[in-house]
């Protein structure tokens, strides 16, 4: 690809949840009020021999995840509810709290009744590629302002490999998808 | 090998018991779990010192090897409790009771369940027969390929006979439990089963000049690089 400006363009931003949910299906969370970022972190071991010094001379991959903070300005507040929600391990219903320790994952696949992990996906249509993060949640703090001017929704994703059998079959994380570049349907 | 960083990659846990546990899965090699960080293994490798006056009362002029034993250290995560609870009990000798695969969580052996005080694990029979509650412990690395040389590929680490031993953390609560386990290898070998010709030489087994129950620690041994997947003895 030659080099050139990237330009995303007006990016909606789509949720997907599992089928206990009214978002079963690709579903309008709302628009930004200014750049979304998106932040993989990765991670890494380092090799440390005495010969090499503090310095590593080499390093081991271990993983990554990734974060991805908006400001959202135009929203959905139902769709938001049931974002809040799925991420807090899928509470009954919008405060409430579930048990402690409740597994986001649930040991079920994706979008199956028990994984309360969202399909985050960010559209491009200038740019032409979409984002499509398979296992995010809000984490950490949100602000939700309120007030007579327009209210800004800061929300802050996490997004995580998740898997059901970390051995899978030999190949441990192999293959396991962090994000992609095509939308949920 | 060239020198090189040593990296055992994701290990699987797996374990194997004796006949007594047929029908269970445990009796052929099963997965038993994955560890949450380093398995630690630790051979101990026992010497005596051979002291002449010569050499002053300190210094030995020569040892003898006197086998040797591994302690083997796994945090378990990922694990599969019914497996756990059945090299609990065979290594608390078994307890006592039958074991029955239909009902299995049942009456008949219940969990915490001790064998009488002084059972053999090893019950003087070979490895995997029944009444032999000793384990099978294999350590095999997810892209184990055993089709290549030990230079290689990526080896197994098989113990023959383990034991739980010392005391296992099973944390209860709303966390992951993380179950903290410490096994012990010992090269554990059956009494030589053959008996002495009139001219001294054994009959059977193929030993010479050794007698029927004999304990022989010629060529024992306390791990290998295969694993258990192909049952043999």
């Amino acid at each position: 690809m030659a080099r050139d400006f990237f330009i995303n363009g007006e990016t909606m931003v789509y949720v997907k949840g599992n089928t206990d949910t009214p978002l079963s299906g690709l579903t309008e969370l709302g628009l930004a009020s200014e750049k979304i970022t998106c932040t993989p972190v990765f991670k890494g071991e380092d090799l440390i021999v005495d010969a090499w010094g503090d310095v590593p001379v080499d390093v081991q991959f271990m993983l990554a995840e990734l974060r991805v903070s908006m400001t959202l300005v135009h929203i959905d507040r139902a769709v938001l509810d049931i974002v809040i929600r799925e991420s807090m391990a899928g509470a009954s219903s919008i405060g409430s709290l579930p048990r402690a320790g409740t597994r986001m994952g649930g040991g079920v696949p994706r979008f199956v009744s028990g994984n309360h992990y969202l399909g985050l996906n960010l559209s491009s249509p200038v740019g032409g590629k979409p984002w499509r993060f398979f296992f995010a949640y809000l984490f950490d703090q949100q602000e939700i302002d309120m007030g007579t001017k327009r209210s800004f929704f800061v929300l802050n994703w996490r997004v995580i490999p998740y898997t059901i059998d970390p051995y899978n079959g030999g190949l441990g994380a192999l293959g396991t998808q962090l994000w992609d570049h095509t939308l949920d349907t | 090998m060239a020198r090189d960083f040593q990296v055992s990659k994701e290990t699987m846990v797996f374990v194997r018991g004796g006949e007594h546990l047929s029908g269970l899965s445990i009796s052929t090699c099963t997965e038993l779990g994955l560890p949450y960080k380093d398995i630690i293994v630790s051979p101990r490798l026992i010497h005596k010192e051979i002291n002449v006056d010569d050499y002053g009362p300190n210094i030995p002029f020569d040892l003898m090897a006197n086998l040797a034993d591994a302690t083997i250290s796994i945090d378990f995560i990922h694990y599969d409790k019914r497996e756990f609870e059945l090299c609990s009990r065979e290594s608390m000798g078994g307890g006592v009771g039958v074991y029955n695969p239909d009902i299995f969580d049942s009456k008949v052996v219940p969990d915490g369940t001790l064998a009488p005080a002084g059972t053999l694990i090893g019950g003087n029979k070979k490895m995997f027969a029944s009444g032999n509650h000793f384990l099978s412990l294999s350590l095999i690395p997810f892209d184990y390929d055993n089709s290549l040389s030990e230079e290689v590929g990526v080896r197994p680490l098989r113990f023959r006979s383990v034991v739980l031993v010392d005391k296992y953390e099973l944390p209860m609560g709303i966390k992951t439990s993380i179950l903290k386990t410490t096994w012990r290898a010992i090269p554990y070998v059956r009494p030589i089963n053959s008996s002495l010709s009139t001219s001294g030489s054994s009959t059977s087994g193929g030993l010479i000049g050794r007698y029927s129950g004999e304990i022989c620690s010629s060529g024992t041994i306390l791990w290998d690089r295969n694993d258990d997947f192909v049952l043999s003895g």
